[in-house]
């Protein structure tokens, strides 16, 4: 079977080597056939890989121990249900499932797509060849996971065991498909930039596959850190680390290119402008892979470093000169831009949006590379963590929820000032007594809480009222107010697919600020029957089993929550403490018991690693979050109590953005299309 | 016009305030050496502050950086502690001096020329009227 | 050609950037020190003042500290227990600093996340005679720097932090750095 997968693989690298040569030919000759069958070699690359994925996900089922990758990634005791993380969890594996998420796409987009007879199409499907032949060039020969053990085994190593979690299922394989599928709007804008006169053609496919791309890197981050926030149990769900820096870098150039493609679709400007936005997307793409894959830089999220950093820093260098070459040597042909007419436009407001995008983008890319720039200039170490793009991107990112506010207020070409005061009077004054309110309620030195919450309320509130105003209109010729808010929506799904997915933001921001600025945390140990209070809970810790499993020694600890006045428990509190501990059987009157939560502490002792799984108890409002720190010996547990203000809108906040994304990308029907205004 | 100036000048007010400090030594003691195990590097994790860190050294250093707020230091003087200990890379961010400048240029620049490029946008659109 | 000013601008940052990550990449070495347990010898830099004191509590109740041992060389141990290359270097420290007592050569050992119980048993066995401290919540350790066990801090007869080794250290490379620094001594006599 490892044959069959290899020689698949050998295979589908002739094939997309075909790819290339017969489209360039092709095109030289001008030989329609000739392209023709070398678009069809995409669809037999598919194939080939798919034969691979299969004859790897065989291998891992038939527990074939022979193969160094199957070894190294499971085991006869794992559950098969696990072949799926298993697949992915190391380089090879995870590079030959983003080459088959690669091909698979690319597949299906020119198979599907209306412009199969444009001239972009053979250039576009060289560059999409030109990659596929890449990532199944490392597969064969750097990273080849079909490669056979030079001795005998019974059993394999196993799964790492913190991938041992239902995050991982989703996680991963969403963040790496969201980055490779970034190649197909690549390929096809650089595909028209090379064929060069119209730059329009392949406007409505980069768009697709971008927000494609787009909503699912956004989903694989979602993910990623609710996956962090509810298992991982460190407390926090984004830590600015490299390896999510380097997912976040492509998918902010990808949402600048999302807002600005509609201004080429719309008014014809902007053509370079998006073409650039894509170069710089897929180049930051490369260099996440050149990170993950052994890069220079310092992470958690440790991928097993290897010499395919260099391969990969070569590709990324490639991509790099490909994309300037290609843009300089067609710039000078192209210069028929429109022109903006006034600032006071919404065109404006994207330009300003790209802009604030773009910023973070680079200042996340510096802080990424700082730590190597310093590393080799003055060779002394530093950290670039978390404070630092708080406070560099902590601004830009409130200014960006400004601009979500004004966007909606302003009119393509130009906005009539006066009509514009009108429109920005209502939410701006709203979200100025918000900030007023909210500075005389939390007290000034959270003023930053105030006007980031001021933000959001403006930027949600002019949503509001752009719907509301446009309902009435409806409402007004006869319509039902559910059927005219949702007529309306559907009248332009790109605009309002556009809000649904701002909402969703807006909700993750009122997380993040909640649980960054208003976050309390108090770190106890406590014996059994004793309690921690924090605020007014009280979390008392009522039983402790110890479970030994051949590959885990387990110990859950069993805690009951209460709901309580404080004031009833002056008496025990401690000075330069926000939590205080509680003697046994001593309770309030007026404690409320609202939960209980099972905290776990698992020691797997063949790979010496520990995982923690914490406990929380939601509320829209808060949530309150314990972290088991230790089990000490004389029986105490020590524990970490934090109380997460409005971290559930994190979580929220998914199925709106699946739903925005979705209803933007959803085709308008025929008969609608001439009324989308 | 009136709304303009307004927003005006509550983003210069904004940005006057945010990169004026907050007095960090003003808040209680379990208060400070939450923000401070934020803001320091576990030395044997990668990429992990104390705060994130389950390790013994993390929390040890955790209890380091309550006994020394007891005995009245400031931050500064903790951060200082452990850099002597640690070099600077236990810092979550380098301090403020030598090439280290740079981490705040770039950025600086990075908006600055960005704000340049809108504004010629904008004379232009002007221009052309 | 304001064109190409403009391509070389943009070029330039970029290829510093592709010039700075060759370069670190080319240097990087595959260092993983888990679990604060390190594995393999070396030197490593001493980033603590050179003339750093210490007061340790021995396990006998004594407080000590350099100055109670003028004149001499100090090797601080930092050690534990459950730590696997530590238990492997036990019965080389005790027949060292046996060996080596008379020569001005004093050994101290710091235990780290240890219990008391754990700390004799291990003397007892090892033989081990010469002066030992618990160090429960590790803020001596860290006071000196140390990220993981064991790890030994060498100062000087003068008082002085000369080296700071990390991982496991067998007899001859002890040997080796004992003798160079009596062997200094005697020549400054």
């Amino acid at each position: 079977m490892s044959e069959l997968g290899y020689t698949c693989l050998l295979l589908g690298l002739c094939l997309s080597l075909y790819g290339i040569i017969g489209n360039l030919v092709g095109i030289l000759t001008n030989s329609p056939e000739l392209i023709i069958s070398s678009r069809r070699s995409i669809y037999m690359t598919t194939l080939s890989v798919s034969i691979s994925v299969i004859s790897l996900i065989y291998l891992f089922i038939s527990n074939d121990f022979s193969v160094k990758y199957v070894h190294d990634h499971s085991n006869l005791a794992m559950d098969k249900s696990y072949v799926w993380v298993a697949f992915y969890s190391g380089n090879e594996g995870s590079l030959l499932y983003i080459t088959f998420i690669l091909t698979f796409a690319s597949s299906i987009v020119l198979r599907f797509s209306k412009l199969k007879n444009k001239d972009i199409i053979p250039w576009s499907t060289t560059i999409l060849s030109g990659v596929i032949f890449f990532y199944i060039l490392v597969l064969a020969f750097f990273a080849n996971p079909f490669e056979h053990m030079n001795k005998e085994v019974v059993d394999g190593i196993g799964i790492n065991p913190l991938l041992l979690h239902p995050g991982m299922f989703s996680h991963p394989p969403m963040l790496m498909a969201g980055l490779a599928i970034i190649t197909i709007p690549f390929a096809f804008a650089n595909g028209s930039l090379i064929n060069g006169n119209k730059l329009d053609d392949w406007v409505d496919i980069g768009r697709i596959t971008t927000l494609l791309s787009w909503g699912i890197l956004g989903i694989g981050m979602l993910l990623g850190a609710w996956w962090a926030y509810t298992i991982l149990g460190w407390g926090g769900y984004w830590s600015w680390d490299p390896i999510e820096n380097v997912a976040l870098m492509p998918w902010l150039a990808l949402t600048a290119f999302i807002h600005s493609i509609m201004v080429q679709k719309r008014r014809g400007m902007f053509q370079i402008w998006n073409i650039i936005l894509l170069n710089i997307a897929f180049i930051l793409a490369q260099f996440g892979t050149f990170i993950n894959r052994g890069g220079p830089v310092v992470s958690v999220h440790s991928f097993a470093s290897s010499t395919l950093g260099y391969i990969f820093l070569g590709f990324l260098i490639f991509s790099l000169i490909f994309s300037f070459t290609i843009f300089f040597w067609r710039i000078p042909k192209i210069r028929s831009e429109r022109n903006m007419e006034s600032f006071l436009s919404r065109e404006a407001s994207f330009l300003i949006n790209n802009f604030l995008l773009l910023c973070i983008t680079f200042i996340t890319l510096w802080g990424v590379i700082y730590p190597v720039f310093s590393d080799v200039i003055r060779d002394i170490s530093v950290t670039v963590a978390a404070p630092y793009f708080n406070r560099t991107n902590g601004p830009l990112l409130i200014l960006l929820v400004l601009m979500m506010g004004i966007g909606p207020l302003l009119n393509w070409r130009k906005s009539d000032p006066k009509q514009l005061v009108n429109k920005i009077f209502f939410p701006l004054t709203i979200s100025l007594l918000i900030i007023i309110i909210l500075i005389i309620f939390i007290g000034l030195e959270k003023y930053l809480a105030a006007i980031a919450f001021g933000s959001l309320s403006f930027a949600i509130i002019s949503i509001f009222q752009d719907w509301v105003q446009n309902t009435k209109i409806r409402i007004s010729s006869g319509d039902n107010k559910f059927f005219a808010w949702w007529n309306l929506i559907n009248s332009n799904r790109q605009r309002h697919g556009g809000y649904i997915v701002h909402i969703s933001i807006i909700m993750i921001g009122m997380g993040v600020i909640g649980t960054n600025f208003f976050d309390q945390r108090t770190d106890q140990a406590i014996f059994l029957e004793e309690s921690i209070v924090l605020d007014n809970y009280r979390i008392e810790y009522i039983d402790l089993i110890e479970n030994t499993k051949p590959d885990r020694i387990t110990s859950s600890a069993y805690m009951n929550i209460y709901k309580i006045n404080p004031s009833e428990y002056k008496e025990y509190y401690e000075e330069e403490s926000n939590g205080y501990k509680i003697p046994k059987n001593i309770r309030g009157i007026n404690d409320k018991k609202i939960g209980n939560i099972i905290l776990k502490h698992e020691f797997f002792p063949n790979f010496n690693q520990i995982s923690v799984r914490s406990g929380i108890l939601s509320t829209p409002i808060e949530d309150l979050y314990v972290i088991p720190r230790d089990f000490l010996e004389d029986g105490r547990i020590g524990l970490a109590v934090s109380i997460n203000p409005l971290a559930s809108w994190l979580w929220i906040s998914g199925p709106f953005f699946i739903f925005g994304t979705i209803f933007a990308l959803w085709p308008t029907s025929r008969n609608k299309k001439n009324n989308n205004f | 016009m009136l709304h303009q100036k307004k927003v005006l000048i509550f983003l210069s007010l904004f940005f006057i305030l945010f990169f004026g400090c907050i007095n960090e030594n003003d808040l209680t003691l379990e208060q400070r050496s939450y923000q401070l195990s934020k803001q320091i590097m576990c030395p044997i994790c990668d990429a992990q502050t104390l705060d994130q860190s389950q390790s013994q050294l993390a929390k040890d250093m955790k209890i380091t950086i309550l006994n020394q707020l007891s005995e009245g230091k400031t931050n500064e003087q903790i951060r200082d502690f452990f850099v002597n200990r640690y070099g600077e890379e236990v810092l979550a961010y380098p301090p403020q001096k030598g090439l280290n400048i740079f981490l705040w240029i770039i950025p600086t620049t990075i908006f600055v020329t960005g704000v340049l490029i809108i504004l010629n946008t904008y004379k232009n659109i002007k221009k052309r009227k | 050609m304001k064109n190409r000013k403009k391509i070389i601008l943009a070029l330039l940052p970029i290829s510093l950037l592709i010039i700075i990550l060759l370069i670190s990449s080319l240097g990087k070495s595959d260092d993983n020190n888990q679990l604060g347990v390190n594995s393999s010898f070396s030197y490593a830099p001493i980033a603590i003042p050179e003339d750093k004191d210490f007061t340790i509590k021995t396990l006998l109740g004594d407080q000590i500290s350099k100055k109670d041992y003028p004149g001499k060389i100090i090797i601080l141990d930092f050690w534990s227990s459950w730590c696997i290359p530590c238990i492997q270097e036990g019965p080389v420290l005790s027949n060292l600093s046996k060996e080596w007592s008379d020569r001005n050569v004093q050994f101290l050992g710091v235990s780290v996340w240890d219990t008391k119980e754990n700390v004799l048993d291990f003397i007892n066995k090892n033989d081990i005679q010469y002066p030992n401290a618990i160090d429960k919540n590790g803020q001596i350790a860290i006071d000196f720097g140390v990220r993981g066990i064991p790890e030994k801090i060498i100062i000087d007869s003068k008082g002085k932090i000369i080296h700071r080794i990390i991982g496991p250290s067998t007899k001859p490379s002890l040997e080796k750095i004992l003798d160079q620094l009596t062997t200094e001594i005697l020549k400054n006599n």
